[in-house]
């Protein structure tokens, strides 16, 4: 009887004992400032998740955007420490909304970077030089997001006029070129555009090829835009500086401590966190500069 | 055991929207679109997948009361219960109210049935046309269909209606316009000067009860609400075989209704009204024509148009699942508040993630269920048909501002929300006398219709 009941102390002491490992680095908000359906919708779903993986205990806030959680903020009155994901091209879209958050202030660390990628519908162009000296004129579906500046200095690259489609999101603009609305597609390479069996894509905006795509500078030498890309990393709020210097050392080696993260960032073929541990503040000032 | 439990939060949401469909449909006035304002607070806190539930379980409870109160009170509780109102009330006067009651429920059942059946089979062509070929010539050519038919079917006047339509794309164009090219971009509304909160543009809630309730409900006050004679008793003597066997006499009825319902469920704002009064006509004419037709309540004419209103119910949904387009006013609201936290509704979503096969496995369950309540729900008649619709008009007015003032709250911006209502509400009264669904549909569909534009726009002048 003894030995059974110290049978069952022992099993209920490793339950509790593992319950509160997986929160034993305190309890966080991560606040989703964009759509359901959308990539940061579904980034911040597998952040808030792996965040669990390293020991945090996580509530997802789906504000919607970006004024929904400033309201949140405010209402916040506890002062919970809060994460979300950010990059240098949301930073500049918030400014234009005016609801951006001060970088210097809540900037913890990178988490990934990411490439973006123009594509055609697959078995259309054969040959891509071919095509684009086949008319003067081309057309590209891409989200509202991006600015208008890449679409000018491809034109200027390619010698062509390149005329910038807008849709409301990048799945809009995918279906678009599907659909047969434009000539390109223009979009931020992750999974679900690199494993699209319906999509050729053709160049990357980076110097060397990505996940076999060749360099979009190969297609339009001199595109001053051509190695474009964006760094997303961990946003903190309410958090002391011991504790945003813990979530800056999770986010730079979430993919290799979260088997979840690790492995959507290897799916979605990014740049880990890891592979650039310096990326600071500094760094992401400078780059949002590309996205104005 | 473990499956209903998992399918327990399901279950109890298809039958929270039969409930409310069902009252919906009893209360002239109070219909599909101020049932969803009134369950607001509650909808926005659901996922796509039951706020889908929710909708089609009430809008087709609806059709299934709303012939019950049409027939025995004469009153149409819904604009698709006139033929129900004209035959069934009748049918009820010469003491064959009960066949007239189970012939609908039957047929609407059965149109239901056939409606789902005939679009399984067609859903993998519909999908695979509409990823090759919904490019922004149909999209904006679909929206402006749907804005068009409103415009030019509604109302007094198409002008007073382009005017309304137009007033109700200029209030949603107010603040943050996320289309970069086009007439708007960033706010261009002096929002600094009214309330800092205008660059989000107006909360559509206030909108919409101070734009539509205030004059829907306006509209519905002065309703007639002299009951046909309530001293009269509802009698059934005969058994469910008699029942089964009047409805499969007109079993040719039924399918003809069917096929009208199918397709003109399709047809934006007016399809399961229209659907609905052309099968009655068809039918009506084809029992002339036969020397059948029985002035004290004719059967088959019954039969057929209640059983198109319920397959027209399940047809107009499709617009709305498979593209995302609402092409009524309660899908509308509906689509308002799946779009305050998502991109709207796609295919990959609804189709091809399976939840439409789901929801059409609920749909059936919901009409067995509103076929079976069909009787007992006569008792429930009685008992509603006692109290004063002035009174239930003045408790949702009373319940819809205190959620204008709640949702506000809930949104940390109260003040904003109740001088958003306070602001557009004389306005809601001078349009009383005008057609205030086309403002919501212009409010509603102002961001799409600029999307398809702006991509028209950039495509043709490249």
């Amino acid at each position: 009887m003894l030995k059974t009941l110290s049978k069952g102390i022992a099993v209920v002491a490793l339950a509790a004992s593992s319950l509160s490992f997986a929160g034993d680095k305190g309890n966080v908000d991560v606040i989703i400032q964009a759509k359901e359906g959308g990539n940061t919708w579904r980034i911040s779903n597998i952040f808030s998740d792996s965040l669990k993986e390293v020991g945090y205990d996580t509530n997802v806030i789906p504000a919607g955007s970006c004024f929904n959680a400033q309201k949140h903020l405010k209402k916040n009155f506890n002062k919970k420490p809060t994460v979300f994901i950010y990059s240098e091209l949301t930073h500049v879209n918030f400014e234009k909304r005016g609801c951006a958050y001060d970088l210097e202030s809540g900037y913890a660390g990178p988490l990934y970077n990411r490439v973006n990628v123009m594509c055609t519908r697959k078995g259309e162009v054969a040959d891509i030089r071919k095509f684009l000296a086949s008319k003067d004129t081309f057309t590209v579906a891409a989200s509202n997001t991006w600015p208008e500046r890449i679409f000018t200095t491809l034109s200027d690259a390619s010698g062509k006029k390149m005329q910038f489609v807008p849709y409301k999101s990048s799945g809009s603009a995918t279906r678009g070129l599907l659909a047969g609305d434009t000539d390109f597609l223009y979009t931020g390479l992750v999974a679900k555009v690199a494993k699209n069996d319906k999509l050729d894509c053709f160049g990357v905006t980076s110097a060397n090829p990505v996940a076999g795509i060749a360099p979009l500078n190969d297609t339009f030498p001199g595109y001053e835009m051509g190695t474009l890309s964006a760094t997303w990393f961990a946003y903190t709020v309410n958090m002391t500086d011991e504790q945003k210097a813990q979530m800056a050392n999770v986010a730079v080696n979430l993919s290799k401590d979260s088997p979840t993260w690790g492995q959507w960032i290897q799916d979605s073929i990014m740049i880990p966190g890891s592979d650039i541990p310096t990326y600071s503040v500094d760094d992401v000032v400078k780059n949002t500069a590309n996205y104005r | 055991m473990f499956e209903i439990q998992a399918l327990a939060p399901d279950i109890t949401v298809m039958l929270m929207g039969v409930a409310f469909g069902y009252l919906s449909g009893l209360i002239p006035g109070i219909g599909l679109v101020i049932l969803l304002l009134v369950s607001y607070p509650m909808l926005i806190t659901w996922d796509l997948f039951h706020l889908l539930l929710f909708y089609m379980s009430a809008a087709s409870a609806a059709q299934f009361s709303g012939s019950v109160i049409a027939t025995t009170m004469g009153i149409p509780g819904e604009s698709s219960s006139l033929p129900a109102v004209k035959e069934g009330n009748a049918m009820f006067y010469s003491g064959r109210g009960h066949l007239a009651i189970s012939s609908a429920a039957m047929g609407s059942a059965l149109g239901a049935f056939l409606a789902c059946a005939g679009v399984l089979l067609v859903l993998p062509f519909a999908v695979e046309i509409i990823l090759e070929y919904y490019s922004y010539q149909m999209q904006l050519a679909l929206i402006t269909l749907a804005s068009g038919i409103i415009i030019f079917i509604y109302g007094r006047s198409w002008i007073e209606n382009i005017a309304i339509f137009l007033f109700g794309m200029f209030l949603a164009s107010i603040g943050w316009n996320d289309i970069p090219y086009g007439l708007m971009y960033e706010s261009w509304f002096p929002y600094h000067l009214l309330h800092d909160s205008v660059r989000e543009g107006l909360p559509f809630f206030p909108v919409v009860v101070a734009l539509f309730v205030i004059p829907v409900l306006w509209q519905s006050w002065n309703i007639n609400q002299k009951m046909s004679d309530s001293s009269k008793q509802y009698q059934d003597v005969d058994s469910i075989l008699t029942h089964i066997k009047e409805f499969v006499k007109n079993i040719s009825s039924a399918i003809r209704g069917t096929v009208i319902g199918i397709v003109g469920g399709l047809i934006p704002h007016v399809g399961v009204p229209l659907a609905t009064n052309v099968s009655y006509s068809v039918e009506k004419s084809i029992a002339k024509k036969k020397g059948t037709y029985n002035p004290d309540g004719d059967l088959p004419s019954l039969t057929s148009a209640e059983t198109s209103n319920n397959a027209a119910v399940f047809m107009q949904l499709m617009p709305l699942v498979l593209l995302g387009i609402p092409i009524t006013t309660s899908e509308a609201i509906l689509i308002s508040i799946i779009e305050r936290t998502s991109y709207g509704i796609t295919l990959s979503q609804t189709v091809q993630s399976g939840m439409f096969e789901i929801l059409v496995l609920f749909f059936i369950a919901v009409n067995i269920i509103c076929f079976a309540l069909s009787w007992p729900l006569v008792k429930l008649v009685t008992w509603i048909g006692q109290i004063p619709f002035k009174y239930i008009f003045s408790a949702t007015m009373i319940i819809l501002i205190y959620l204008v003032w709640w949702q506000g709250n809930r949104e940390m911006d109260g003040i904003y929300y109740i001088g958003t209502f306070l602001a557009l509400a004389p306005i809601g009264w001078m349009l009383r006398k005008t057609e205030p669904i086309i403002l919501v549909i212009g409010f509603v569909l102002q961001a799409k219709f600029f999307e398809s534009f702006t991509v028209f726009w950039q495509i043709t002048t490249a």
